[in-house]
């Protein structure tokens, strides 16, 4: 696979985060922060990727933009909930 | 395939070879409607407290036998229930309601040691854990032991009683189950032992200072063992825990449905466009998944 670097660095990343949510799940404030970080290292994530491939448009940074947003509003609007 | 659907869940000639529910003007109103959804969840909390909130089958009976077990598998003696512990820990509830907190120290600068006071219960150790919103009483204890803090507390050799308190209310508009564990060791069954420095052990392991009153020599008497439950009442019919779960689960669920088909189609087809592949989303998205479906019911401090 082309991107295999790439991809594997994101999951590293996003197995990171979701290990410290599981691990830390008595503790909201740090579970907030975590989504937070995943939020942004998927959009930095896809700035990158994209950047190097010179593909980097504004179509492609909106919906990584989106995705983010609407991944890490669910999960923190949740945790408020928790 | 009826068109819309093939045009709002599959990459076609009709969405530029994307799916429509992808494309960031659609992704921008899942965005504005979850924005919109809090808003109206919160609403009708403050509106309608008895529709949504919280209910559960913590007794205090089990906190106490699970706390103690875990104190077995540690090695030490079982806490003996304390009747002005109970009662402690039921004004302390009483107080998070009243003033709507959700603290080991209340808004006015009330501290826990303030209730163990207030029912003459003098100790050399104190400690409080605090638990809400929890749907049964093994899983209070075990968050309880997943934290340091708190695990120090119920497996603290320090500690010979216990008193228990589980009390519905209203909390930030919300419909709580409140779960106050207060531990002590009474001056008196410590007059006999060698002094120690009074410890702090609650949560945040504060500093407690030795109680005032008088050691009584030889009068050790412990009161009747006294749990509170406050009585049954009408319970909400939704938790907001649990509807946000459903929306966020759907929500999601559906973009990663799209994101699979996406994937399945644009590599079965060999579809050349300039968003490229969706792995990236694919492993962000289900990641979340993962998150919510891991995410229970249920605080502690």
């Amino acid at each position: 696979m082309k991107n295999l670097r790439d991809y594997l660095a994101l999951i590293a990343l996003l197995s990171l985060g979701l290990g410290i949510f599981w691990l830390f799940d008595y503790n909201r404030h740090l579970q907030v922060y975590v989504v937070v970080g995943l939020g942004v290292a998927h959009f930095l994530w896809g700035m990158i990727h994209h950047g190097l491939k010179k593909q980097l448009h504004w179509e492609i940074v909106a919906e990584y933009l989106f995705i983010s947003l609407i991944g890490s509003l669910a999960l923190i609007f949740l945790l408020f909930r928790a | 395939m009826d068109l819309s659907l093939r045009h709002l869940f599959t990459p076609h000639h009709t969405n530029n070879y994307r799916a429509r529910v992808l494309h960031p003007s659609i992704l921008s109103v899942f965005v504005a409607f979850f924005l919109v959804y809090q808003f109206f969840i919160n609403f009708y909390v403050f509106s309608w407290p008895s529709v949504l909130g919280f209910a559960s089958n913590i007794t205090p009976e089990q906190v106490v036998e699970l706390t103690n077990q875990k104190r077995a598998e540690n090695g030490l003696l079982p806490l003996k229930l304390n009747s002005q512990l109970s009662e402690a820990a039921q004004r302390k509830a009483a107080d998070m309601f009243a003033f709507n907190y959700w603290s080991h120290n209340s808004p006015s600068g009330r501290q826990p040691w303030d209730f163990f006071n207030e029912v003459d219960y003098h100790y050399v150790y104190a400690g409080e854990n605090l638990a809400r919103d929890f749907m049964d009483s093994s899983e209070v204890v075990e968050a309880w032991m997943r934290s340091v803090s708190h695990k120090d507390n119920i497996i603290n050799s320090h500690y010979q009683e216990i008193g228990l308190a589980v009390i519905n209310g209203t909390l930030n508009g919300v419909e709580t189950t409140l779960v106050v564990q207060l531990f002590g060791t009474p001056t008196q069954v410590q007059a006999s032992k060698p002094v120690i420095p009074p410890v702090a052990r609650a949560a945040q392991k504060e500093e407690v200072p030795v109680s005032q009153s008088t050691l009584a020599l030889g009068e050790t008497q412990l009161p009747a063992p006294a749990v509170y439950l406050q009585e049954e009442q009408a319970f909400p019919a939704f938790s907001p825990f649990w509807l946000t779960k459903i929306v966020a689960i759907f929500l999601l669920g559906l973009i990663l449905g799209a994101l699979v088909l996406d994937l399945i189609l644009v590599y079965r087809f060999n579809v050349v466009r300039l968003a490229g592949r969706t792995v990236g989303h694919l492993l962000f998205i289900t990641a979340l998944l993962v998150a919510v479906l891991l995410t229970s019911a249920g605080a502690i401090i």
